[in-house]
């Protein structure tokens, strides 16, 4: 073998280098330093991203990965920016997930089985709502971080006043809606193009029995009896207990409505008295919460359980991983973070249910959902992208809203039965 | 005595009639320095005069907005991406705009009519296959791609508004110069620009405006907080699922509106003249 000259060695190894740098883009320092990205939704309590903020400082300061958070706004935004980031196979490392969102993204989201398993054996398994919404196909595409459900929210002053009975099933919020209508304090349930509407509207359905989409996810059930008697059930409520104003809510109006001291009943997260709480609003006293309500066939409630996930693109799923398990696997750093959100965000394992966040205020006491079965939007069906579709195309809502502006029921029904058929054979 | 009233009523009879479109123009801007000053208290209070502040004012959401939020980093970055877009689209448009209103070549009048198109393209359609540009520059989580893109849009809306502006130029004026030795450029620079620019503004205006309102590619192309503008940061700071701060929303909306208001008032007389111009020939 020839010699290799001094020459000829610093040569090759220079140009060799060089070449490298210049082909991957990355100059050796910043290549050796472990950097990660996380894009979360900014979160409901403000509190909580600035906690999120300082864990992740401390992460950094533990770990010596480099963490940057970046927050994008609710329902809507945050569609926009994961479809560029699929799109250009670029982006932030980590992702914030929310809901069912995991099924719909699956192809592009690594299997991270493993950080949950581990989570698991540490806290409990994970709770329905979140296996529905992040377990994909037998694999988990998603670790579940929090939850937030609904709950029923009314001004407990106002019901003592007028002697009424907090209601136990949906008959009787109709029988104290009517009460509360008199009185000039409604019930507040969107039927719009909302979120918040289909949160109601599904509960409801499925609470006398009713679906949209059966379990098998290919058959449409939206023509049932039970459709009908929801269907009833929110034409008498509409007529009765409620103010056409409904028809026109945002997300953010029942919240409004109950905070301003209109609306006597309300079907919502906490957030609402949170708000009225922090805002020192006159009528946070008066709001309290109560047990989610029943029908026929059950208790049931929305639950928008929200996860982490990891991009496929990223070159760091490793170090990704290990914020993860910085953030919920040790049980201080998951209490602290829990307890910054005031109960807008419980804990998504099952022995953490009875978490020290419940007891900061007794009127969390609802939040215990002893009795309630939680879902995700579209249950029974698998949360498919067709399925998703179904629920982002405000479906239940609108049928609804067809109902009671005079359509009648069975045509109304069919039109859903229509659109549900289009979306599922397309 | 008689003949000197006339006026004077007429005058004033036409300013009543224009009180209705003054009220309906200004109404949003006085309701949402209203609300940006009302307390919360008086905001989510059902029973509160909605037009009138009646429990005290504050300013506490102007505070909140400025010294709790990257506000003024925000402001800043609109401002930087708003002034260099406009100025390369203007620039761009304006020589694209010459060429297509006074060069005779192959397929002008297709090439106008396909700007004009290109302008009708949603940003909603483009900002997949643009990000994909943007990554492959490397200007990912910059300001500097919305420097960048912005002129897509911006382009084709300055040729075609300014396609219009040039042919109310006359052409005799521009001829008389060549004839005296001018060069097209020197001709462009000399003459025909300098009696465009009532049309200029109007389309550094508008670009500006479009630039300083734009979302889409806006939150699509930047994410941290450092690189984000104006119009994202404040709805991803102050709408946080359903709770809305309204008052540091309307003190953003006031804020964010000063900028364009006051190019407005400085360059009203051009602005007017440039868009009329341009429908008469």
């Amino acid at each position: 073998m020839e010699p290799i000259s001094r020459r000829r060695f610093l040569t090759t190894t220079a140009g060799g280098g060089l070449a490298g740098i210049l082909a991957t883009r990355v100059p050796p320092a910043r290549g050796q330093q472990r950097e990660i990205s996380y894009l979360c939704w900014n979160n409901f309590a403000p509190a909580s991203d600035k906690k999120l903020a300082e864990i992740g400082q401390r992460f950094t300061k533990d770990t010596g990965i480099k963490l940057k958070i970046d927050h994008v706004s609710h329902m809507g935004p945050q569609q926009q920016k994961y479809a560029s980031e699929v799109q250009t196979q670029a982006g932030h490392d980590l992702v914030e997930m929310r809901m069912h969102f995991p099924w719909l993204y699956e192809p592009q989201l690594v299997d991270v089985s493993d950080v949950v398993g581990e989570l698991e054996k540490k806290h409990g398994k994970a709770i329905g709502s979140a296996y529905e919404g992040a377990h994909v196909n037998g694999a988990w595409r998603a670790v579940p971080q929090y939850h937030a459900m609904f709950v029923a929210t009314y001004r407990e002053d106002l019901f003592k006043k007028a002697s009424l009975k907090v209601p136990d099933t949906w008959e009787d919020l109709y029988t104290v809606g009517k009460e509360l209508k008199k009185m000039g304090n409604p019930v507040g349930i969107p039927i719009s193009q909302n979120y918040d509407s289909i949160s109601t509207a599904g509960p409801v359905l499925w609470s006398f029995g009713g679906m949209e989409v059966d379990k098998d996810g290919k058959t449409v059930r939206i023509n049932s009896p039970a459709t009908v008697q929801t269907i009833e059930w929110y034409k008498k409520m509409f007529r009765d207990c409620m103010e056409p104003e409904v028809l026109s809510w945002s997300d953010a109006s029942n919240n409004e409505s109950i905070q301003q001291g209109k609306a006597g009943w309300i079907h919502n997260p906490v957030s609402a008295y949170i708000v009225a709480k922090q805002r020192k609003l006159v009528t946070a006293d008066g709001i309290n919460h109560h047990r989610s309500l029943g029908g026929p066939h059950g208790r049931h409630e929305t639950d928008t359980p929200r996860h982490i996930a990891i991009w496929k693109f990223s070159k760091n799923v490793e170090p990704a991983k290990e914020w993860i398990r910085y953030l919920l696997g040790t049980r201080e750093v998951y209490d602290e973070y829990i307890m910054s959100g005031d109960a807008f965000n419980l804990p998504v394992y099952e022995k953490l249910q009875d978490h020290p966040v419940l007891r900061t205020d007794p009127k969390y006491a609802a939040l215990r959902g002893e009795g309630v079965q939680y879902h995700t939007y579209g249950w029974p069906a698998p949360p498919s992208d067709k399925v998703q579709l179904i629920t982002n195309t405000y479906l239940l809502p609108n049928m609804i809203a067809k109902a009671v502006t005079g359509t009648s029921p069975k045509d109304a029904i069919a039109w859903a039965e229509t659109e549900m058929k289009k979306i599922l054979a397309g | 005595m008689t003949v000197s009233r006339r006026p004077f009523v007429k005058r004033l009879m036409l300013h009543v009639a224009l009180l209705p479109f003054l009220i309906f123009a200004l109404f949003p801007f006085y309701h949402m320095t209203l609300t940006s000053l009302k307390q919360d208290r008086e905001l989510y209070d059902r029973y509160a005069v909605p037009l009138v502040i009646t429990q005290g004012p504050t300013l506490e959401h102007y505070a909140k907005l400025l010294w709790d939020t990257e506000f003024l980093t925000w402001t800043k970055n609109s401002l930087m991406v708003a002034f260099l877009a406009t100025g390369i689209s203007v620039v761009v448009g304006t020589i694209a705009a010459y060429a297509l209103a006074r060069l005779k070549f192959f397929g002008v009048a297709s090439l106008g009519t396909g700007i004009f198109v290109t302008y009708l393209v949603p940003t909603s359609l483009l900002f997949l296959p643009l990000a994909q540009v943007v990554q492959w520059l490397g200007l990912s989580d910059s300001k500097w791609a919305l420097v960048l893109t912005y002129p897509t849009f911006l382009v084709p809306f300055c040729t075609w508004l300014l396609i219009g502006y040039f042919r109310t130029v006359p052409k005799e004026v521009e001829e008389c110069a060549l004839v005296d030795g001018a060069t097209r450029i020197q001709a462009l620079w000399r003459i025909v620009l300098p009696m465009a620019v009532p049309g200029l503004v109007c389309a550094a205006l508008f670009a500006f405006t479009l630039s300083w309102n734009e979302f889409i590619y806006a939150l699509t192309f930047t994410s941290s907080s450092e690189q984000i503008t104006a119009s994202v940061g404040v709805t991803t700071e102050l709408i946080r699922g359903d709770i809305y701060f309204w008052g540091s929303l309307m003190a953003g909306a006031v804020l964010g509106s000063v900028p364009i208001v006051i190019l407005y008032v400085f360059f009203l007389d051009y602005y007017v003249s440039g868009l009329t111009a341009g429908a008469l020939k």
